[in-house]
């Protein structure tokens, strides 16, 4: 492939020269389009992170600690938000899931359904299903909870969906042959092989939710998520930080125990 | 002569009813303490069927115009994930304990990555637009912070997974660093590293969407102004159009993730 005779080198790559070029060349428009459509210089965003750093240093250092008192109710909230929100979608998705799985329900159509709510409710941004949700019943702790089910409802129905398809096209058969009934079927043989996952699955959806009550605040529903949002809208820059710093420190958290349960359990 | 053979023995049962009970009593304690409205809930319920109905129309008539500015969510996204896929390749070299140059500078990248993550993207967006105002750099700026999060702990994972004996190997031949990096690490991973990218660009999208929510242009923001001006068919219109979309990159990203398997 190499057409100067002086140079011995092999070629590593095995793909034909114009083949890898076509790729580079694709690959060169697809990165530089973007940023010709937008007309930004990609250098100007280098460029604005320092100007971004000197701005977070002189207005959102040191932060503002004095009121940590009255974050602790915003803790706690945030954490009941999430636990009552988990529960729900949890349950919520086994049930839609069961309804989902080809080899648990033999209605086609209730099928086809439930794998259309699925795909709505996971494919359209949680914020927009928010800012409906708000238009429709006004602001409150309700839509805030249903904004949060929304958020995991519809990744979680799925993959149960999957698991309990894998599950039953290995298991199941045997039980059915036996003459177990269908509820026979789901509570013993389907449910012990399916609690870990499903125990796997939803401590995945706690920490999702817990990230989630930034967009709490955003349809107003409580937790720290609308005092960040808040304190930065009146330029209380530096309450927002200790807000922000809390809310990383528990999520942080959150995350360290997750993945211990998840290691004592699993 | 009939006898009732037990499947699961006592004990196990035990056990299982008292998990259930106390996950009902958690369940429970946590809807008492939220004090939820459920009241007002349920009454402005009976109203949200006259309000559906609205909803049921489309006004194609803007089309051009929601195309446009989806197109514009899009494209923000994915130069974001441009941008987030560069630092994260940055960071990902000197941040894998495998083949970075220090110890204590893969601990540092490793911190500052989980913080990153740790920060969700919308506040993330605030903080960049409280300094630099409203526009398409914040917007794209603010992605690129939660993008980083995510491909840079994906990345470092992934060249930690590297097998020692391809570096090991390379560097018995006598292979420069960057050598081992580009011809020993980088064709390991690529793969792995696409299949990471190709899941990062709905939830870029996702946020890209939710950014003009907030304010920083886009479908986002004519979703709002929609919303503001009660232009019932114009939202159906555009939520249609937004979920359309994210099936489409939904189908195609799967794809892309069987392929690179």
């Amino acid at each position: 492939m190499n057409s100067s005779g002086h140079n011995p080198s092999v070629p590593l790559q095995q793909m034909s020269v114009i083949k890898r070029r076509l790729t580079y060349m694709m690959v060169l428009v697809f990165i530089t389009f973007p940023f010709i459509y937008l007309k930004v210089n990609p250098l100007e965003i280098l460029t604005a992170y320092p100007s971004i750093v000197s701005f977070f240093g002189e207005n959102f250092f040191p932060p503002d600690f004095s009121g940590f008192k009255n974050y602790v109710p915003l803790i706690i909230e945030t954490l009941l938000f999430a636990v009552v929100g988990t529960y729900i979608s949890a349950i919520l998705a086994f049930i839609l899931g069961l309804a989902m799985s080809e080899n648990i329900n033999p209605i086609a159509l209730v099928r086809w359904l439930v794998r259309t709510f699925s795909s709505l409710v996971r494919n359209i941004p949680v914020l927009v299903w928010a800012s409906l949700l708000v238009y429709i019943f006004g602001i409150g702790s309700m839509v805030g909870l249903l904004a949060l089910i929304l958020a995991t409802l519809g990744f979680l129905t799925r993959s149960y969906a999957e698991t309990i398809d894998d599950i039953a096209d290995t298991k199941l058969e045997a039980l059915k042959a036996n003459g177990a009934s269908p509820i026979q079927v789901i509570v013993n043989g389907l449910m012990p092989e399916f609690i870990p996952s499903w125990v796997n699955w939803t401590l995945f959806s706690f920490e999702i939710n817990i990230r989630a009550s930034a967009i709490l605040g955003m349809v107003g529903a409580g937790g720290i998520g609308i005092m960040i949002q808040t304190n930065i809208r009146l330029f209380k820059y530096q309450e927002a930080l200790a807000l922000i710093i809390t809310l990383v420190i528990l999520i942080l958290l959150t995350e360290f125990a997750v993945t211990k349960i998840r290691k004592a359990i699993l | 002569m009939e006898r009732k053979i037990q499947l699961t023995d006592s004990k196990s049962l035990l056990r299982k009813i008292l998990m259930g009970a106390g996950s009902l009593v958690l369940f429970s304690a946590s809807v008492l303490l939220l004090n939820l409205d459920l009241a007002t809930f349920v009454s402005r319920a009976k109203e949200a069927g006259s309000v559906l109905q609205h909803f049921l129309q489309l006004d194609l008539t803007d089309l051009a115009e929601i195309m446009s500015e989806l197109f514009l969510s899009v494209t923000i996204a994915f130069a974001a994930l441009i941008g987030g896929t560069l630092f994260s390749l940055i960071f990902a070299v000197f941040g894998a304990e495998n083949i970075t140059p220090h110890r204590y500078l893969s601990y540092f990248i490793k911190g500052f990555i989980s913080i990153i993550r740790a920060i969700p993207s919308l506040v993330w967006i605030l903080m960049i637009v409280a300094s630099m105002g409203f526009g398409t750099i914040s917007g794209l700026i603010g992605l690129i912070f939660p993008t980083v999060g995510y491909l840079g702990k994906s990345f470092i994972s992934s060249i930690e997974e590297v097998p020692e004996d391809v570096i090991e190997a390379m560097k018995a031949t006598g292979a420069s660093k960057i050598q081992i990096i580009t011809e020993g690490v980088f064709p390991c991973v690529s793969n792995m590293f696409l299949s990471w990218i190709a899941i990062r660009v709905e939830s870029n999208v996702a946020e890209s969407i939710s950014l003009g929510i907030v304010g920083a242009g886009g479908i986002g923001t004519l979703l709002t102004r929609a919303i503001g001006s009660y232009d019932y068919p114009k939202i159906s219109t555009i939520i249609l159009m937004i979920f359309v979309t994210m099936l489409a990159l939904e189908i195609v990203v799967n794809r892309i993730k069987t392929v690179t398997k």
